[in-house]
């Protein structure tokens, strides 16, 4: 059972609208409806006249409207969807803030047998409808209009586009270097070691034609297909921009991107494999 | 039975002899002549003395590291057990300061994953006019400023193990697309002391750089590649030889214990065009 509820505040007497029953063809007398909402300003009879225009009860998202009856009843909301309710036996405790309530966090006990609590999930107008059981007619019927204010809503967000991968119909990688530096040993590994090589052996567009060891700072020439990947990035390695060595070039399709090494062989390869799936 | 380094590559303990291991070993050249540091005294490319050496306390730890990832010029020489380019062979003539250039360059392809050119040792040792021997650092001073011829019949090309070969245009505009090596770091300079060229040695080899190294115990010069760990505490190069038939696939190692290289100059990177 939940136990932040809200403090239900009824600017409008709610009332029970109670028919005397008509007796049976057989004499006897069905149950009179007892069922009355609660209401936050005193009670009062004859049955408050209908609210004017908007001057609903708002049962906002941090409020509770608590039902109580010692007779058994059933609580309709129309339309579905903007309130949810729940049952509970009483004698029970609630605290939270209440419709009916003071607008602060009150604690309250409801010593009825059957509670219906209302809490608002949605956001417009319902009507809550009461029908004791055991009533003979529609006249039985409580009935009681609430406003509900929308719940706390996060802000509407785009739609997310679900990713489409990538249809990678080629893939070529340069491992970009300084050989002044005298790199770590992780980084060595990742630079010659069999792993990396092997995936790029493996992976690469036109096998090992489709990757390259590259000094950053060395000369000479390709072929033509992994000569325009280190022409589009070699720039990017040279004063002034001294993009940060060791790195990945990695061609995928028309689109080229500079990465760091990963941390070991393996999550290069992962890096790798990232780009060759599309993602 | 030979000593080997992980069952296959020779180690070297008495003579460069042991690494011929599948016969006798057959006569060959040497060519490698002490520096003359008054004929060459500075080298081209960039002091090593703004390199960051690695710690001794931390070769353990990269050798297993290159192990476990198989990242070593080494591995990535001999990967799937198969060599990625066949040795040169210098033959008769006593070429081999030439011969560990050109490895140097063939290497550096291999490192770049592209083609591997088959250079000219002796076709650069004759373009040089130096017929009698040299050392490293005359070869690589030349692939830098001229480049290095590769091997074949055809225009632009000198052939295989010949002096004969025909100094043409064709053949300068090939040479260039194996030139323009800018970073050499000179491991050799006489006011250096062995330990600091040994620290320097080590970093350069862990950091896949390989030299030309001019072992004057032998006269002989070959391409230091790879640092490798031969036991707890002993240490060597791996070297390829530009011998037909030496070693495994032309490597073998050399401990520490057994020679050092009086001279060297590594590649940082060369510039190979395909």
């Amino acid at each position: 059972m939940r136990l932040l509820y809200a403090a239900t505040a009824a600017l409008l007497a709610a009332a029970a609208f109670a028919a005397d029953p008509i007796p049976k063809s057989d004499g006897t007398v069905p149950k009179k409806a007892s069922f009355v909402f609660p209401q936050v300003t005193p009670k009062t009879d004859p049955p408050a006249p209908p609210p004017a225009p908007g001057a609903m009860p708002l049962l906002a998202a941090d409020t509770l409207y608590v039902v109580p009856s010692d007779e058994p009843f059933l609580l309709f909301d129309s339309p579905r969807g903007i309130v949810s309710i729940t049952r509970e036996s009483g004698p029970v405790k609630i605290r939270g803030k209440f419709l009916d309530g003071s607008g602060k966090i009150e604690t309250r006990t409801y010593n009825a047998k059957h509670i219906a609590i209302v809490e608002g999930v949605g956001k417009g107008r319902v009507e809550l409808i009461s029908v004791p059981q055991g009533i003979a007619d529609e006249g039985g019927a409580a009935r009681m209009l609430v406003d509900v204010n929308q719940a706390p809503q996060p802000p509407p967000v785009d739609p997310v586009k679900p990713v489409e991968p990538v249809v990678v119909k080629s893939f070529r990688v340069l491992l970009v270097y300084e050989s002044a530096d005298t790199m770590s040993a992780a980084n060595n590994s990742i630079l010659y070691g069999k792993a990396v090589e092997d995936f790029l052996n493996a992976n690469c567009t036109g096998g090992k034609q489709g990757w390259a060891r590259r000094e950053k700072d060395a000369t000479g020439t390709y072929d033509s297909d992994r000569q325009a990947v280190w022409d589009a990035v070699k720039n990017e390695f040279a004063a002034p921009k001294n993009t940060k060595t060791p790195a990945l070039v990695i061609q995928v399709n028309d689109k080229i991107t500079i990465e760091p090494f990963g941390p070991t062989a393996a999550g290069t390869v992962a890096i790798l494999r990232k780009y060759l799936e599309g993602k | 039975m030979p000593e080997l380094y992980q069952n296959r590559i020779p180690i070297i303990r008495r003579s460069l002899n042991d690494g011929f291991i599948r016969g006798d070993a057959p006569e060959v050249s040497f060519g490698c002549i002490e520096r003359d540091y008054d004929v060459d005294p500075v080298m081209v490319g960039d002091s090593p003395a703004a390199m960051q050496l690695i710690d001794p306390s931390e070769y353990d730890a990269r050798y297993e590291e290159r192990e476990e990832q198989q990242s070593g010029l080494l591995h990535m020489f001999l990967r799937g057990d198969r060599p990625a380019f066949e040795n040169l062979d210098q033959g008769q003539f006593p070429d081999c300061w030439a011969h560990s250039t050109a490895h140097c360059l063939m290497l550096n392809a291999m490192i770049q994953n592209i083609p591997i050119p088959r250079l000219n040792g002796v076709g650069a040792a004759t373009l040089m006019n130096q017929l009698n021997g040299g050392w490293s650092g005359l070869s690589m001073k030349f692939a830098r400023e001229k480049g290095y011829p590769v091997v074949g019949n055809g225009p632009g090309q000198w052939p295989y193990q010949s002096r004969n070969g025909r100094d043409t245009p064709e053949l300068r505009a090939e040479m260039a697309k194996h030139k323009n090596l800018e970073d050499w770091y000179d491991l050799g300079r006489r006011e250096w002391d062995q330990t600091l060229s040994d620290r320097q040695r080590a970093t350069c080899l862990f950091n896949n750089m390989p030299m030309g190294a001019d072992y004057n115990k032998y006269g002989h010069a070959m391409c230091a590649f790879d640092r490798v760990r031969i036991s707890a505490g002993e240490w060597g190069d791996a070297v390829l030889n530009s011998w037909k038939g030496f070693g495994y696939f032309g490597v073998c190692i050399i401990p520490d214990s057994t020679a050092k290289p009086n001279n060297a100059v590594a590649l940082r990177s060369g510039s190979i065009s395909v």
